[in-house]
């Protein structure tokens, strides 16, 4: 393996990293805050990556416009599924239990849905395609730009979450809900809204997913386990942790890819996760939850 | 459960259709009992570990998968018979299942659902790359299953089991050690009962029976390749069945298995997405809504109905 | 009485319609499953259009052993297990009168055992893999040109250029290997030495990995042995990252008029097709302008190949006056029949020996018929330009 070799493929690794980093980010919203594990997360960031791929190809709409449409189906489904079906969950020892498979069986619904709608073949936006040659690499234009736009998304994230009145809220209530609501939050509001939220990162991945390579519906439990292994990597509840994570998955898959074959390469987050979550269930910079 | 002398009779009648069926059946109708009864078993497998403790699994398609290739290789490449191979495969996925429980059941409710689909994934990737075993992408050739007949009685023998294990467990000590550790697990603890071993001996008996439903099938099939071997449908199938019967109960799975079965086969050629949306908003319906199941219900509608009487 | 009179008209009712069924021949039912959804979706389409244009045409000329034609078909998602399961209801729930295979290798493959078992007559008119006929089967015949033959034009191509060193890609299914492994046979013939010789999982979307190693190797031809969405990744993250190669050649999907979708990457790539509209074969134009009417597109060789079959069995039936599958068994191993798709001919195992394949290549957006001589429409431009020197 030559240095440039080397480092193309890290190259390759941080590109990919930076979606990675995006999906789990909506992971590490909802379950920090809430402690809800949403198993239909694959699945909205396949419905999106769709949705783009529709707009592009019928309607001709430059998939950077497209994002906010994403982002906004992404956000509607994730806040109708807190408000009308988790919120209504009897918060009693089954709660964990129902949860997980009524988003369960929300996933099914929602892949099915896409199916349905757009058809069950493996499609892409061939959007910017070739590269930029800098020295002496491959930067693939559509990742570049893939990445770009999820820098830009974590980094609104972290803004709002750091100095908007509601993302403070919603920082409250991941700490102690029953101190956040005598501090007057509304607790269920704020919930719902982080579960939106988490729904609508989630499209964005999926949005800027699409731009890469094809993406087909059976994919959707793929990058669900994929966007949890990155939150258990990195650690539940950590911001910086995601992003390591996701960084460190990116490389794994890419360099598997090249040392070993493409079919372990496929599994390699499922390893990963599988490792870190008998090992050291609080990944790297997590704190430890019960 | 209310044995009243009707009931008797239905089942009796149920059980010499069951044995009837395959000598004036036609084919078409084996066939469609046949996956019946491999999809109650696999409710069965999944009631055990998930319907009585709190451990909600979403890979019991992962032990489906062993039992497939299990047969595929023992068959193919080692001329077993089908019987003894689908046993066989049984027995690799309670040794699986032994050393995975014991590192999985440590972890808790969400944690233990996303390991075990990542278990799945593992395996599928596992499936897909190991060529001189599973012969990766390309899947492995059976010799064609001539008569149906043997495997349906098969099917029948292996629902007939679970329903008989699950009967036992149900009425004694260990299934209320599971019950318990369902409720509430660390007050179970406190009062002596031994959870890791309970729950361990539940997953491990759990995993032989969609491990011999996919040996079954995959005999049937004559063809087992990564993605038959870990369908994804199956899994949302076999929870709904066990949790729209009644999970935690005796006879749930057995009726959500039939009535849903059913429900399937008329609609999965023509409709094979919608039907799988069909299923999955079902879920979600029957969570919100009777979250306990049909079963349940009807025992409370049996029971309201003999208070009715007496009070006459 | 009312009883009495509701009796006599049901009678009557009944009478009527027992009539009028005799006299309303009994409709022969065609049954398949096709991949609609899934990896191969984009070529599957174009397979059932070829067959669903067949029944129309035997129709229109009185159907066939004097009844009419009826198709029935189902989506297997190009998954192997979903069409064993459809094809079983086929034959025994909906009981049809006739079968035929398919879309591709692996789902032909797994579908080929039940008709089998079942002793029914199937064509395989979109398995190019060899091994599916030599299991000793009696009622499998292949209607697709051999696995090994479909890059016989490119490499004829990059022996008269000079070209050494042979990258191969394969999808991880029967198809793609059995061409991947007749390549490997037949390079050393052609002057070619093979350096890089590797499969990916089906279904993968991400080949950046496989391609940085063979970019490293820098081989003189690049083939991608596998299906339509794949020959599109290929060549999309070829260009992404820069691998270089004298020739790149497909052995699916270029010869798709959907190909067109990559853009600039898809500029001088080379494909295998068995058959093309301009292409001297009996009853070939007018199968093309039925076609055009019909679906308001142009078909591409997986249509052809369809209808072929179709040809194929309707000249068995013809022959054998009968739907009796043992019979059409044996008139279907003998049969020789000049087909839209070319020669239909079979050896003793059921092996396609007629069928043949040429070569295309994009230029200018446009696909242009290369080789063999007695059909190409233009020459070859070699070697293909650098990515970084095109537009």
């Amino acid at each position: 393996m030559t240095p440039r070799i080397l480092l193309q493929l890290i190259v390759n690794g941080i590109m990919l990293g930076g979606v990675y980093g995006l999906m789990s980010l909506g992971i590490n919203l909802v379950w920090g805050v809430m402690g809800v594990v949403n198993l239909a997360h694959g699945d909205v960031i396949i419905a999106a990556g769709f949705v783009t791929f529709w707009l592009f190809t019928r309607l001709g709409v430059n998939p950077l416009l497209a994002l906010p449409v994403s982002i906004a189906m992404g956000f509607t489904i994730g806040l109708c599924v807190q408000k009308f079906l988790l919120a209504r969950v009897p918060q009693d020892r089954g709660a964990v239990k129902t949860s997980l498979l009524m988003t369960f069986g929300v996933s099914y619904m929602l892949i099915n849905a896409v199916q349905l709608t757009f058809g069950n073949e493996f499609q892409t936006v061939m959007f910017l395609p070739g590269s930029w040659r800098v020295g002496g690499l491959d930067f693939a234009k559509s990742r570049t730009l893939a990445f770009s736009m999820a820098a830009v998304i974590s980094l609104l994230l972290w803004a709002f979450l750091r100095f908007s009145f509601t993302g403070r809220a919603i920082h409250a209530v991941s700490q102690s809900p029953e101190g956040a609501s005598v501090c007057g939050i509304d607790i269920g509001r704020t919930r719902i809204l982080s579960f939106g939220l988490g729904a609508a990162l989630a499209a964005a991945a999926g949005a800027l997913l699409v731009m890469i390579f094809a993406i087909s519906p059976a994919m959707g439990t793929g990058y669900t386990v994929r966007s949890f292994a990155v939150t258990v990597i990195g650690g539940l509840g950590s911001f910086p942790g995601a992003l390591l994570g996701a960084l460190v998955l990116g490389m794994a898959e890419v360099f598997t890819g090249y040392l070993a074959s493409a079919q372990i390469a496929n599994g390699i987050a499922f390893l990963l996760f599988l490792a870190v979550l008998l090992t050291r269930p609080q990944g790297l910079f997590g704190r430890k939850t019960s | 459960m209310m044995a009243t002398p009707r009931m008797r009779a239905l089942a009796a009648a149920a059980i010499l259709l069951a044995i009837a069926v395959p000598f004036v059946g036609s084919d078409y109708l084996i066939g469609l009992l046949f996956t019946t009864f491999l999809f109650v078993g696999m409710a069965y497998g999944w009631n055990l570990i998930s319907g009585y403790t709190a451990y909600v699994s979403f890979g019991q398609i992962s032990f489906f998968g062993i039992g497939a290739y299990a047969v595929a290789i023992l068959v193919s490449k080692l001329s077993w018979a089908w019987p003894f191979a689908v046993l066989a495969g049984a027995g690799a996925a309670a040794l699986i299942a032994a050393p995975l429980g014991w590192a999985m059941l440590r972890l808790r409710g969400p944690y233990f659902a996303l390991g075990m689909l990542g278990f799945v994934q593992v395996l599928y990737m596992l499936a897909s790359s190991w060529s001189s075993l599973t012969k990766g992408g390309e899947g492995i050739y059976l010799p064609p299953a001539g008569n149906l007949r043997p495997l349906y009685y098969a099917a029948a023998l292996m629902v007939a089991a679970a329903i008989a294990v699950t009967w036992a467990i149900d009425r004694s000590a260990f299934g209320l050690r599971l019950r318990s550790i369902g409720e509430d697990e660390i007050a179970a603890e406190a009062m002596g009962v031994h959870t890791t071993r309970s729950k361990l001996a539940a997953f491990v008996l759990a995993s032989t029976l969609p491990a011999m439903a996919g040996g079954l099938y995959a005999f049937r099939l004559s063809y087992v390749d990564p993605s038959s071997a870990f369908p994804a449908s199956y899994e949302v199938q076999v929870i709904l069945m066990a949790i729209f019967g009644g999970a935690g109960t005796v006879w749930g799975p057995l009726l959500g298995g039939v009535v849903l079965s059913a429900v399937a086969e008329a609609l999965w050629a023509r409709f094979a997405e919608l039907h799988l949306l069909l299923f999955g908003l079902f879920i979600v319906v029957v969570l919100r809504y009777m979250p306990e199941g049909f079963v349940p219900l009807l025992r409370r509608r049996a029971a309201a109905a003999a208070i009715r009487k007496d009070a006459r | 009485m009312t009883s009495n009179r509701t009796l006599v008209i049901a009678a009557a009712a009944a009478m009527a319609q027992s009539l009028a069924a005799r006299a309303e021949p009994k409709p022969i039912v065609i049954g398949a499953s096709v991949s609609l959804s899934g990896t191969y979706a984009g070529s599957g389409k174009y397979s059932i259009e070829g067959t669903q244009l067949w029944v129309e045409d035997v129709n229109a000329r009185g159907g066939l052993l004097g009844r009419p034609v009826r198709l029935i078909y189902y989506d297997d998602k190009s998954d192997p297990n979903t069409g064993v399961q459809l094809y079983e209801k086929l034959i025994t729930s909906d009981t049809v009168d006739l079968i035929v295979g398919p879309y591709s290798s692996g789902v032909t493959s797994a579908v080929s055992t039940v008709a089998e078992k079942h002793h029914m007559v199937m064509l395989g008119p979109e398995a190019a893999d060899v091994k599916i006929y030599t299991r000793g089967y009696k009622y499998n015949f292949q209607a697709q040109t051999q696995a090994g033959r479909y890059m016989l034009g490119a490499l004829t191509l990059a022996k008269a250029n000079g070209y050494k060193t042979l990258a191969l890609l394969a999808e991880d299914t029967a198809f793609p290997k059995a061409v991947s492994a007749e390549v490997g046979k037949m390079a050393g013939e052609y002057g070619l030495k093979i350096v890089f010789d590797e499969t990916y999982p089906k279904g993968s979307s991400d080949f950046s990995a496989l391609l940085t190693k063979v970019k490293q190797i820098a081989p003189d031809v690049l083939f991608a042995n596998s299906y339509l969405p794949d020959s599109q990744g290929i060549l999309r993250q070829c260009h992404e990252l820069g691998v270089e190669a004298k020739m790149f050649a497909v052995a699916v999907g270029a010869a798709e008029p959907e190909f067109r979708n990559l853009g600039p990457s898809a500029e001088y790539v080379f494909g295998a097709t068995q058959w093309a509209a301009t292409m001297p074969r009996t009853g070939n134009p007018a199968f093309v302008e039925a076609y055009q009417r019909k679906f308001n597109r142009a078909p591409d060789y997986h249509s052809a190949a369809n209808y072929a079959s179709m040809q194929v069995l309707e000249a068995a039936v013809k022959q054998v006056g009968s739907l009796d599958q043992d019979k059409l068994a044996a008139a279907v191993s003998k049969l020789k029949l000049d087909t839209v798709y070319g020669r239909f001919e079979v050896d003793p195992r059921g092996v396609q020996i007629g069928f043949t394949s040429a070569l295309l290549q994009w230029q200018k957006g446009k696909q242009v018929l290369v080789w063999p001589d007695d059909v190409a429409k233009g020459k070859p431009i070699l070697p293909t330009p650098p990515w970084s020197q095109r537009q």
